[in-house]
């Protein structure tokens, strides 16, 4: 009798959580490595009684179920500030946490007041040994090159650790532009392409943003319309019934 | 109730704070020694409704991905770029740049020593180095009153040529000092920076050793602004607020579809 209404409330909640999706993915379009997030929908088939004999009768409703992170390369953008770094293909930056090492793709660091290299948070960016990379203070300028070493004029430093993992879409994101790897392994790159003095820019494609926003809203209110309609159907068929 | 309009809240401060940072290097396109600055920007935490990794079957079948919403964008911090400005020549002898690190250390009224890059000096009363504000260039550098022409070398030695004599004499000796994280200097305005936690602490020296910039007299570092940047930044950031604002204006009509409800 109500499958209607429950079949439209399926739909109305995983709109809205798609909406939810998109309001996220604006908010961080100037985020540098934001990887923008999409959503996964699933066909929830619910056999009530009597119908799975059938099978013809099912009622299907639909989920949302999971979201991933297009990892897809952002666009790379020149801030000559000396200590951004921005990688070009595969690979994170490991970054040594309260809670462990975790991942980021924004390579926009700065020092701390020990010269260590940091991430805007001032969390420790790890070097291919394990170790801080640590700026020399007699150092005059930081060079980084193509490969990832650091060095200064007085010398190399250590490499930046950069990392890539076999199901990076299982990494959980933590905030603060962090990903954790749970029980993913971290594996390093041994040929890593970066380039120093640029940042990764945030993947959100705003026309697209836009245009599903737009989407989202008018399947909602499409939707909506559907239910009334039903209401409408069942407020005619009890009236018409209560005359007899 | 709806996370929606939240969320799109914070994507609008956020470039807020984007319009606000870029309107002040604006402002600030012809200071003198003036550091650019950005916004940083980093994603909230997430509501984790299924973990990535979770096994969706007693045969450990995983998912492939996980259940993540994000809350939103975090207004972080606002940051200096400190690349080398763009010298411009005054013909003023005291008018000093700084080319490479280090700052010029001067005595704040209240006592702290204030640090910057700004080099426009002129002589007080006392014919002693001055800021523009008055404040005292240190260690302090006195130029004898019978002194016809001054030289400030790369090394930062003062030299004055003195009237009937015929060699010049060394009447000082300017310093300059340098930090492990420029980036971390408080600014306070007029130009000046302070020593912060995260500064690290100063280390005075001579300009021209290891690690110190050099001077140039007769110079001025100019801002390090880029016009053309900037007003490319302002146009994205004004953009993505409009948008910020589209999402909630969105979020607004489905919640009042939910109202309509009959």
């Amino acid at each position: 009798m109500e499958n209607l209404a429950y079949v439209g409330l399926s739909r109305q909640v995983s709109l809205w959580n798609l909406m939810e999706t998109t309001a996220n993915n604006m908010a961080n379009i100037s985020t540098p490595g934001y990887k923008s997030h999409k959503l996964l929908f699933r066909e929830y088939v619910n056999t009530s009684s009597g119908a799975a004999a059938s099978g013809s009768n099912s009622i299907s409703q639909v989920q949302n179920y999971a979201n991933y992170n297009d990892f897809s390369q952002g666009t790379i953008k020149k801030t000559f500030n000396d200590l951004d770094v921005a990688i070009n293909g595969d690979g994170f930056f490991a970054i040594q946490t309260d809670t462990g090492v975790q991942y980021t793709r924004d390579g926009s660091f700065q020092l701390n007041a020990a010269g260590e290299i940091v991430t805007r948070t001032g969390q420790k960016v790890l070097s291919n040994g394990g170790a801080p990379l640590k700026v020399p203070e007699d150092a005059s300028k930081v060079n980084i090159t193509a490969e990832g070493t650091v060095n200064t004029d007085l010398g190399d430093i250590g490499k930046l650790k950069i990392v890539k993992f076999d199901n990076p879409e299982r990494l959980i994101l933590t905030g603060n532009n962090l990903l954790s790897a749970a029980e993913e392994k971290e594996k390093i790159v041994t040929n890593p392409s970066v380039e120093q003095g640029a940042v990764e820019q945030s993947n959100v494609e705003p026309v697209l943003e836009m245009n599903r926003m737009i989407e989202i809203q008018r399947m909602f209110e499409a939707t909506q319309n559907m239910l009334d309609t039903d209401h409408d159907r069942q407020r005619t068929v009890i009236r018409t019934l209560t005359q007899v | 109730m709806s996370l929606t309009l939240d969320i799109g809240a914070t994507g609008m401060l956020a470039q807020q704070l984007n319009v606000d940072t870029i309107s002040n290097n604006i402002a600030n396109m012809t200071t003198s020694g003036y550091k650019r600055n950005r916004a940083a920007f980093q994603d909230l935490m997430y509501q984790t409704k299924i973990t990535p990794g979770a096994t969706s079957s007693d045969a450990a079948t995983m998912m492939p991905s996980g259940l993540q919403q994000g809350l939103g964008v975090k207004t972080g911090s606002v940051y200096r770029i400190n690349e080398q400005g763009a010298f411009q020549g005054t013909n003023n002898p005291y008018n000093l740049a700084i080319r490479g690190k280090g700052y010029f250390q001067v005595t704040m009224p209240s006592g702290e020593i204030g640090y910057t890059r700004d080099g426009s000096f002129l002589l007080n009363g006392n014919r002693e180095l001055v800021t523009s504000m008055g404040y005292l260039v240190l260690p302090g550098i006195t130029i004898p009153a019978d002194a016809t022409d001054i030289t400030i070398n790369e090394s930062g030695e003062v030299l004055a040529s003195i009237d009937g004599q015929t060699s010049v004499s060394n009447v000082g000796q300017i310093q300059i000092a340098r930090f492990a994280n420029d980036a971390g200097l408080e600014a306070i305005g007029n130009n000046f920076l302070l020593e912060s936690d995260a500064s690290g602490s100063p280390t005075a020296g001579n300009p021209g050793d290891a690690g110190f910039g050099n001077l140039l007299q007769n110079y001025l570092e100019s801002s390090n602004v880029d016009p053309v940047e900037e007003v490319t930044a302002l146009i994205q950031a004004q953009r993505a607020y409009e948008m910020n604002s589209k999402i909630i204006t969105a979020g607004d009509e489905m919640l009042s579809t939910v109202v309509q409800l009959r």
